[in-house]
């Protein structure tokens, strides 16, 4: 379940390049993506997205691939088909379902495809009037479940240009009430489309950066479906939804437990006698997930992840045996992955350097015979795809896409741990290549977005780019951040920013005794969340000589009122309404804007006109307040929808502005 | 110069027919014929003008240019289903008549507003520019030969932005923009077409971008110079400081015209001589009344005209003399128009009860002047005034099927408050006198007008019509800061954006409730723009409202300043930023959304997502206050760009929630 998905979405991918040189800009250009690792039932192949930037047309060109486990061979499955993404294995391993989108314009929609594994072309199973969101295959791979969304009750209306809407709780571009999701069934071999649920409640829709919209789970014996049930199709009333079951007989729907909210990603066990579910520690909004399990039949079952993870579970995947999960969260500056039995200790993967890629949600599947394929990277090489025989083996890396980027003169990265008013915290630091210990270094905080995100040791390119500049790059966790168990992310509950800004200081500090920082030259910057530690850095500590504020959250009041997250934020963040009680107060107290008039620091502003997630409203504000202020300021608008530039060329953009600015001002 | 935040919803743009005895319904009014553009002929002889009709299916106006008789009243149809037909004007010598139209130029993607020229000896319509951004106003040379006209410059960026490098800087702007501001400039072209010259280039620029602000242009008689606004930059948000620059068109030396420092508009030449009449707020104080002075080029700031009126005047026209000025503008609750010598004599002109809506320049001969009027009881028609001394005829009856339904009467409301002396307008319902008999009590419905500088005054109101004829006694009270009873009301409002407006109302219900039987358990407040900005403020401030309807309603001055179009036009007002320690309480504290957990009134929240005026973040934040505290809300947004939706469609789909609003609550 989405509460408050921030994320730090620069990194596209990454590259190519000669033996001692040091990164630059262009070498981005060069970076692949790899994601969507797929093993298949059997466990010898594995299925993948590649993902490689087109400068030229400015989009990623996705191809959907093939990796054969048994003679480590590649190859492309898909060709020129768009937007191809979610592929899926049939039970028997024969078939293998993906999405892409067909039609052109606003007639372009996500649609199920079929690939034959005997040989031919992919063949298009649904045409979905407004596409599909996602789908299951049935155990018996006849058939698959899909959700789509209705088209709306009064479109002839809105042809007529009837079509003002009663604005319910979502974000403030939007042009249209949503309208909502429901299940269909389709049988594979294209008959029988046919509708299972129906009415005004919806199952969820994905919001990136965020999880996916939680799937669908099929009863091995394919006469239950769970699913997430939202009460409307107002995406922000989300908070609100509950696991339940389907009969796909007869349509009956019952609840699968008694919480009646906060509830997300049931999951049939393989021997469908139980089910795993998200469920937030305590059943408080405001705290991390949980993996929770109960039996087939119902009840809120038990915690299975609060003591000896404890940790903010971004996915768990049953293992074959039914008797343990595969859980994945952040630990300190790592993302680890469990394996978790439903009776007994968890038992902490042993990976190494390798970082399972996994902001949201961990990218990766799990064989009927335990093998695992994931997707990951290490902080000196970009994302690949990896692979694990069992839970106990050794990773190992399958692909080599970005060697090119891995071969360069990369900074090294380390972990820093200080403590902080009773946390043990931590954070990255990232030293330029050469770095010479004699030599005094400017220093670039890049703040993670979420706040319930973490930095860890996986690459990161614009780390790497500044790094290269000759900035000493540190990336802190604080209070908030989703790597050190509950207490620590529930400590940024009604305290945004004081907190976590003391933190980052006592990071500051602790870099200052590990590396030679010059002190006369630190800038801070970061995008979203990280934007917002930016403006209220700089509107509490004046050792700030640039800041670089992305998508920065500046007004608490703005997200409530405007954002697509909007009433979650009174349940997540801060308590309540803004417009309750004295609430006001506390929402001004934790917004940076508020302390906007102390700020002195020459500052880059940086958002998309179409961002719902950070509304540009407030890196509006910031912008007045700033300019009004006679403090040095620009503010670049990218003219894009979404909470960070997704395209090639404006995602360049934003890193070379970003890097740009912190060397003009702190001189590298 | 600020742009009224608005006038009241001007729905007023449709109209209808029917039978004897039966009150007035929507079916009337999409029946109404809108005119516009009204210009008469240097001759005197003939006036030409735009009637327009809604399309309900195709969800557009149609605008024919027509031409009508002033001595036979015959009225003749010039254009035939043209497109984007605007802004009619005579050539100099009365033998042909420009029009700016919507056309396909060539390597341009998209329809353009171009400048054409309709030979008044017969033959269809001729393209004069080919201008690629299209034309934002035009006027002829005094001989006739050439037109001054303006068109944004070309992006300089749109090699990179084609190639998504699309990133750009944000400055005075408003939140929806997509794309860096681009200037437009002034440029000759002969008008039989040919190459047109470019006369002007900067980052300043002759108009702005939606809103579009354009400037006038007005060439000296002797076809030398020509006058025009110059504003800083493209951005409504800069205007404050936009002067008159007057350019040799041969040279191309510019100068500005008077040395004032912001605030100008509206520069006119006069006919004869080389004085030049334009607009500025008394004192220079953005939050007085328009004020009209009259200098020459080189003369300074010149003299104020209309001193003694001390109304804000919001147009004029020259006698061809050249020696006197016809001003117009609000006064009380009517529309008046004076005409001002320059030697200091002032006339106010009798207009008897019609209400002037459009006006046009004054024959170059005779001196006759052309309008489109209304009164209260008959929409918008064609008008003829031979002189200051003569009585309004009317010359058209496109609309006269009207006055066969009932009705509702209007009447004005005088009352004092806080020393100023105060009037608002209220429609009664058609059934009035009969049920007056009864002791019946009326419910009571205020709809504010927007602005706030704007006023309520004696004219056709198709909604107020459309509300009384539900039964609703329909108060249209004026307010400080309305611009019908001089600076010093119109100044009241700086500082004090909804207290002293809001107990100026209260004073003016409570005059209605004297005259009049109020239900006093059924009353509603609404209104749109700044009407909204009262609205929310009287439902935060007074527990007397059964119901009300907020559109597009002003709720946080922040998002005024902040996300709006307005940005540094906001300023005066306030006498700061608002991220100033120093005035950020005045802005919280002037704020309806302040005072929303108060508010108990079951609220319909109404707006356009696309609006830059009034952001719909206004109307967010009051949605979500009512409802996290249990009152009854309603928002319903339209998903079109603008303050209003100006397509008759929505348009009505409007007044069609406004109205079943109240009369769910009140009826």
């Amino acid at each position: 379940m989405k509460l408050f998905g921030f994320v730090l979405a620069l990194v596209v991918a990454t590259a190519a390049a000669a033996s001692a040189r040091t990164m630059i800009l262009d070498d981005v250009k060069a970076l692949s993506g790899i994601s969507e690792a797929t093993i298949s039932p059997d466990g010898s192949t594995i299925a993948f997205i590649l993902s490689k930037p087109d400068y030229k047309a400015d989009r990623s060109t996705r191809t959907l691939m093939l990796y054969d486990l048994r003679d480590s061979s590649t190859r492309p499955l898909t060709s020129a088909r768009r937007g191809v993404t979610s592929p899926a294995w049939s039970p028997d391993g024969r078939r293998l379902a993906f999405l892409s989108v067909t039609g052109e314009g606003d007639k372009a929609a996500e649609q199920i495809f079929l690939l034959d594994m005997r040989g031919g072309d992919a063949m298009q199973l649904t045409h979905a009037a407004l596409g599909v969101e996602q789908f299951t295959w049935r155990p018996d791979g006849n058939a698959i479940a899909y959700v789509a969304p209705d088209e709306a009750p009064n479109k002839r209306d809105i042809e007529h240009h009837l079509d003002a809407f009663v604005v319910g709780d979502q974000a403030y571009q939007e042009k249209a009430a949503p309208t909502p999701n429901h299940i269909w069934l389709i049988n594979s071999d294209g008959t029988g489309d046919k509708r299972l649920t129906e009415g005004t409640w919806s199952l969820p829709t994905a919001t990136p950066p965020g999880s996916p919209a939680s799937p669908l789970s099929w009863s091995p014996d394919g006469k239950s479906i769970i699913f997430t049930r939202m009460p409307n199709a107002y995406d922000s009333d989300g908070f609100l939804a509950t696991v339940d079951v389907l009969d796909v007989q007869t349509g009956a729907i019952r609840a699968l437990t008694s919480h009646g909210k906060y509830e997300g990603y049931g999951d049939f066990s393989p021997d469908g006698t139980k089910i795993a579910y998200w469920y937030p520690f305590q059943g408080d909004g405001a705290a991390q997930n949980d993996i929770y399990v109960t039996a087939a039949a119902g009840g809120n079952g038990t915690d299975l992840t609060a003591d000896d993870i404890d940790t903010n579970v971004v996915r768990a995947i049953w293992m074959p045996d039914s008797k343990s999960l595969l859980i994945a969260g952040h630990k300190g500056t790592d993302a680890a992955l469990w394996l978790k039995p439903l009776d007994g200790m968890a038992q902490r993967l042993q990976l190494g350097p390798v970082q399972p890629v996994q902001p949201f949600w961990l990218d990766a599947s799990v064989s009927t015979t335990g093998a695992i394929a994931f997707t990951a990277s290490q902080a000196n090489h970009p994302g690949e795809l990896y692979y694990m025989s069992s839970a106990s083996a050794v990773p190992k890396r399958l692909t080599s896409y970005n060697d090119a980027v891995a071969q360069l003169d990369l900074g090294r990265v380390q972990p820093v741990t200080w403590m902080s008013e009773g946390f043990s915290e931590d954070g990255t630091l990232t030293y330029p290549p050469g770095y010479d210990a004699s030599k005094a270094y400017p220093l670039v905080l890049v703040i993670h977005g979420g706040p319930n995100s973490a930095s860890i040791l996986s690459f990161s390119t614009l780390n790497q780019l500044l790094a290269a500049r000759g900035f000493l790059v540190f990336n802190p966790n604080y209070r908030g951040s989703d790597n050190h168990g509950e207490k620590y992310w529930h400590a940024i509950f009604n305290d945004a920013g004081a907190g976590p800004g003391r933190d980052v200081m006592a990071g500051i500090a602790t870099v200052e005794q590990t590396a030679h920082v010059d002190t006369s030259r630190i800038g801070v910057s970061g995008w979203s969340y990280g934007g917002y530690m930016t403006s209220w850095l700089e509107g509490h500590y004046s050792i700030w000589k640039a800041a670089v504020a992305g998508a920065a959250v500046n007004n608490w009041v703005d997200e409530y009122a405007l954002s697509d997250n909007n009433v979650s934020v009174g349940i997540s963040q801060l308590s309540g309404s803004p417009y309750v009680g004295n609430n006001m107060e506390l929402y001004r107290a934790q917004s940076p804007i508020t302390y906007a008039w102390n700020i002195n620091t020459p500052t880059l502003i940086l958002s998309d006109t179409g961002d719902v997630r950070v509304p540009i409203t407030q890196s509006y504000e910031m912008f007045r307040a700033l300019t009004d202020h006679g403090v040095p300021v620009r503010f670049f608008a990218y003219p894009v929808a979404g909470h960070s530039p997704g395209d090639p060329v404006r995602a360049l953009d934003v890193n070379r502005r970003w890097i740009g600015w912190l060397v003009q001002y702190l001189k590298p | 110069m600020r742009l009224a935040i608005i006038a009241a919803a001007s729905i007023a743009a449709l109209f209808p027919a029917a039978t004897s005895a039966r009150t007035i319904d929507f079916v009337d009014i999409r029946r109404l014929t809108s005119l516009s553009s009204p210009q008469i002929s240097p001759d005197g002889k003939r006036i030409v003008f735009l009637r327009g009709h809604p399309d309900f299916v195709k969800d557009r106006s149609q605008n024919d240019l027509m031409l009508i008789d002033i001595k036979t009243k015959q009225i003749r149809q010039l254009t035939f289903d043209r497109r984007g037909l605007t802004s009619p004007s005579w050539s100099p010598d009365g033998s042909r008549i420009a029009f700016l139209m919507s056309t396909t130029v060539e390597g341009v993607s998209g329809p353009q507003e171009e400048v054409f020229v309709l030979p008044m000896n017969g033959g269809d319509p001729r393209p004069v520019t080919k201008a690629a951004r299209g034309i934002d106003g035009f006027a002829w040379s005094p001989n006739g030969t050439q037109f001054a006209y303006i068109t944004q410059d070309p992006n300089p960026f749109k090699k990179q932005v084609d190639a998504h490098l699309d990133a750009f800087e944000i400055g005075a702007n408003d939140y929806l923009h997509t794309e860096a501001a681009i200037p437009s400039h002034l440029w000759v072209i002969s008008s039989s077409g040919g190459t047109a010259k470019r006369l002007t280039s900067g980052p300043w620029s002759l108009g702005t971008v939606d809103p579009g602000a354009t400037s006038e242009l007005t060439w000296s008689p002797d076809g030398k110079q020509i006058a025009f606004v110059h504003f800083p930059t493209p951005l409504i948000g800069n205007s404050l400081g936009a002067v008159i620059d007057v350019i040799d068109v041969r040279t191309g030396k510019r100068a500005p015209l008077t040395g004032n420092t912001g605030l100008e508009g509206g520069p006119d030449f006069a006919p004869a001589g080389n004085a030049i009449a334009y607009s500025r707020n008394t004192n220079g104080d953005d939050t007085n009344g328009n004020a009209i002075c009259v200098t020459h080029p080189g003369g300074g700031p010149g003299k104020d005209v209309r001193a003694q009126i001390d109304r804000n005047i919001n147009g004029t026209t020259w006698d061809p003399s050249g020696k006197a000025l016809w001003l117009f503008g609000p006064d009380g609750p009517r529309t008046a128009a004076w005409y001002v010598s320059l030697n200091g004599a002032t006339k106010r002109v009798n207009l008897g009860n019609v209400a002037l809506s459009q006006t046009g320049q004054t024959a170059r001969k005779t001196g006759a002047l052309a309008f489109v009027g209304t009164t209260t009881g008959h929409p918008g028609e064609l008008y003829y005034l031979a002189s200051p001394a003569s009585q309004p005829v009317r010359l058209t009856n496109f609309n006269g099927f009207i006055t066969k339904l009932q009705l509702g009467r209007v009447a004005e409301v005088n009352w004092t408050n806080d020393g100023f002396s105060e009037d608002g307008v209220l429609t009664l319902p058609p059934s009035f006198d009969k049920l007056r008999m009864t002791g019946h009590k009326f419910p009571l419905v205020l709809v504010i007008h927007g602005g706030p500088q704007s006023a309520s005054t004696q004219a056709w109101n198709s909604q107020n019509q459309l509300f009384a004829a539900h039964g609703y006694l329909v108060f249209n009270p004026n307010y400080r800061g309305s611009t019908n009873l001089g600076d010093r009301y119109q100044h009241a409002i700086s500082r004090d954006a909804g207290a002293g407006p809001g107990r100026d109302v209260m004073a003016g219900i409570a005059a209605v409730e004297r005259s009049y039987k109020v239900d006093k358990t059924r009353i509603a407040v609404s209104g749109w723009s700044y009407g909204g900005y009262m609205t929310s403020w009287m439902t935060g401030h007074y527990n007397i409202w059964k119901t009300a309807v907020a559109g597009a309603a002003l709720n946080d001055w922040f998002d005024d300043y902040n996300v709006a179009f307005y940005v540094y036009t906001d300023v005066p007002w306030f006498g700061g930023s608002p991220w100033n320690p120093k005035y950020s309480a005045m802005w919280r504290d002037q704020s309806p959304i302040t005072y929303a957990r108060a508010i108990r009134t079951p609220t319909l929240i109404l707006g356009d997502i696309g609006d830059n005026n009034v952001t719909i973040t206004n109307s967010f934040k009051m949605y979500h206050a009512l409802k996290d505290n249990g009152v009854p809300v309603q928002f319903v947004a339209y998903p079109v760009h603008g303050h209003f939706p100006s397509d008759p469609v929505r348009s009505e789909d409007v007044t069609r929630r406004w109205l079943a609003w109240i009369d769910r609550y009140l009826r």
